[in-house]
């Protein structure tokens, strides 16, 4: 249907231009109009271009999104969810905030929107949060997307069922939104220098 | 006065008043379903459930810093450890209260974020409808 090879399709997939999901055992999973979109947005022949060009990383993600900030919030709860966003929705009206109500809504989302920051929560249903992180930690095209997870568990229970990674910002509940705000701030001035960066290579 | 409600931590842990009327609608939409989980986990014996059902509660009280039910909480999930029960009827007591201040936060929200008499809190912020 694209004129591409299977491992084509495969670099496109991996580096997020084209938004898929990866089961368990590696295969990709794409919609038709995912497919279709790309398709007519670029043509077969683009297509075959970003398939034989580096791999995306964070590079791409600055590339695609130089001034917004996208942040992708994973939370079953509606009050905790809705006093985040209300803190989004006053603090920072610049930055794209998504809501999720659970890891698989959430993984579809982190396809289509490519968000640098993803705040989860743990103990969700069907599909966790520990699940979201390994399957996050794991995708390399996700490496630059910063981690924050919020959670009332215990520590035994948390090490019980795996740990956290070391690079994750682990904020207990009750949350203090004071901390998660000095955490977004310092990623809202990362991301208006890509911003400055951006502009200044378009100029040169 | 509110006695199930400390806006004073809400206010130092979220650091504003004035969302609080927003969470506690979401927490008042959520109430119900609660209800009714909880009394067929009771029926169903279901002490497991009982306390998925309970850590669920405890994290949407931190929202609304409920913090006599959170403590209420905390004392039925140690019981649970040690083998008793949740005390159910003691937490239900808790939540009524907290639902009647919630009730009232809603519906008269200047009083609480000091902005003056306002209308009731119907909708939640807009971006908590979902973006995609």
């Amino acid at each position: 249907m694209l004129g591409l090879s299977r491992t084509s399709l495969q670099k496109l997939v991996d580096s997020g231009r084209i938004p898929a999901v990866k089961t368990a055992g590696g295969h990709r999973r794409l919609t038709r109009a995912a497919v279709d979109a790309v398709n007519q947005k670029t043509g077969p022949k683009a297509l075959l271009g970003l398939a034989q060009s580096p791999a995306a990383g964070a590079d791409a993600l600055a590339d695609d999104h130089p001034q917004a900030l996208t942040v992708l919030v994973v939370e079953d709860d509606a009050a905790t969810a809705a006093l985040i966003a209300s803190m989004f929705e006053d603090c920072y009206p610049g930055v794209n905030f998504l809501p999720a109500t659970d890891g698989l809504d959430a993984v579809l989302m982190l396809e289509r929107n490519r968000p640098q920051i993803l705040i989860t929560d743990l103990n969700m249903k069907p599909f966790d949060g520990f699940r979201l992180l390994q399957l996050v930690t794991g995708r390399p095209e996700y490496q630059s997307v910063a981690l924050v997870v919020i959670s009332g568990m215990s520590e035994q229970e948390i090490d019980r069922r795996g740990g956290l990674s070391p690079h994750v910002l682990f904020l207990r509940k009750p949350l203090d939104l004071q901390r998660l705000r000095g955490f977004v701030d310092a990623h809202v001035q990362i991301c208006a220098a890509n911003a400055q960066r951006a502009l200044m290579r378009q100029k040169a | 006065m509110s006695t199930e409600i400390d806006f004073l931590k809400f206010e130092q842990s979220s650091g504003s008043l004035k969302w609080l009327p927003v969470v506690a609608a979401a927490f008042l939409r959520q109430l119900p379903q609660w209800r009714v989980d909880f009394a067929a986990a009771l029926a169903a014996q279901n002490p497991g459930h009982q306390i998925d059902l309970l850590h669920k509660i405890k994290g949407s009280c931190y929202a609304v810093a409920a913090c006599n039910t959170i403590e209420v909480i905390t004392q039925a999930e140690a019981a649970h450890a040690l083998g008793g029960p949740p005390a159910p009827a003691r937490l239900l007591h808790h939540l009524e209260c907290v639902e009647a201040e919630l009730h009232a936060i809603v519906q008269r929200p200047g009083e609480v974020n000091g902005t003056g008499p306002a209308g009731a809190v119907q909708e939640p912020p807009q971006r908590l409808v979902r973006a995609k």
